[in-house]
């Protein structure tokens, strides 16, 4: 299934500065495929949510771009900047506050550590 | 499955027309390709209809990705350029500034017991104006040899290069000129001079600064 927008609107910028924190390099199709197979197919992750997100953390200086020539065709690569190392763990302790309280509000089973 | 370069080349006609910028081309390219790589399926132009389609909401949805991804980078250059120049003068270039103050200075002086020819002044600040211009011009033209596609950088070069000969012209317009709309008198025009060298001098460092060292970066 896809995630709906509204689930994904909040921590979608989290989801791609921890995967590029455990990875030193990605590209776009590549962290599509990598949250399919962390989630086994559960989450997709859409493209038309996936770049302009990408872009935006670019431009906010969270990310870093790197071009490499790959088949004979340019492939962008994204990065974390050290801005994005700061940002990333901000981001990982809110993600974590958030659930906690969601699994406190929706009387979940916590999970989490 | 690997794709022949005539079913590379029909994927790149189909999606050539599409995006603006050489960014999101490439990157909508590899995208398409690796999906496309990825499966078994015997290749047919309506896999890569569905991939734009299902994947990016249509050759519409690219184009407003596109317009998002634009006005991002032009706010972060339009910050990087005010940071340099808010930056110009903590920086070593500040005794450039010193020396066009009292360079400043020695005209007005002069200004005031002799009369002054300022048509020589007002040709050197339209040139100086027309240097982010002519330095974008070459970067764009000469040294960027790809004319596959615009790079999503010029846009914002172009803008703030014609800009600043807008200002620069207005100014002339209002103040300077012939048939100014304010009449002002020689000296007044004279430290109007002397203010605009100033504010060019900021603005010319700080444009190639950022060309130079944030915007090659950015869009690497």
């Amino acid at each position: 299934m896809a995630m709906s927008n509204d689930l994904f609107k909040g921590t979608l910028q989290t989801i791609l500065l921890n995967l590029l924190a455990q990875n030193e390099k990605m590209y776009g199709y590549e962290i599509t495929q990598k949250v399919k197979a962390i989630t086994q197919g559960e989450l997709l992750l859409k493209e038309g949510a996936l770049y302009p997100a990408l872009h935006k953390l670019e431009a906010e200086g969270l990310l870093e771009t790197s071009t490499e020539v790959v088949d004979n065709r340019v492939r962008k690569y994204y990065s974390l900047s050290q801005d994005g190392e700061k940002e990333m763990s901000n981001k990982l302790q809110e993600a974590k506050d958030f659930i906690s309280n969601l699994q406190l509000l929706l009387n979940l089973k916590p999970t989490l550590s | 499955m690997k794709l022949t370069e005539e079913q590379l080349s029909e994927i790149r006609v189909y999606i050539f027309g599409t995006p603006r910028y050489r960014e999101t081309y490439y990157e909508l390219y590899d995208h398409i390709l690796n999906a496309l790589e990825s499966t078994d399926e015997p290749f047919h132009l309506d896999s890569v209809k569905h991939i734009v389609e299902e994947d990016f909401g249509g050759f519409g949805g690219i184009v407003i990705q596109e317009e998002i991804y634009q006005k991002s980078v032009t706010a972060k250059y339009n910050r990087l350029l005010h940071l340099e120049m808010q930056n110009f003068y903590k920086t070593s270039t500040a005794f450039s500034t010193i020396v066009l103050l009292f360079i400043g200075y020695m005209l007005y002086n002069s200004s005031l017991t002799s009369e002054i020819n300022l048509k020589p002044m007002s040709i050197s600040i339209m040139m100086l104006s027309m240097i982010p211009g002519a330095y974008y011009l070459f970067k764009r033209f000469v040294i960027d040899r790809n004319k596959l596609k615009l790079s999503i950088k010029y846009d914002f070069l172009h803008r703030t290069w014609m800009l600043g000969v807008f200002i620069v012209n207005a100014i002339m317009g209002l103040f300077v000129s012939k048939n100014s709309v304010f009449d002002v008198s020689n000296h007044a025009k004279v430290v109007i001079f002397i203010l605009l060298a100033l504010l060019l001098n900021l603005y010319i460092r700080s444009f190639i600064k950022v060309y130079n060292r944030r915007i090659r970066i950015l869009t690497a």
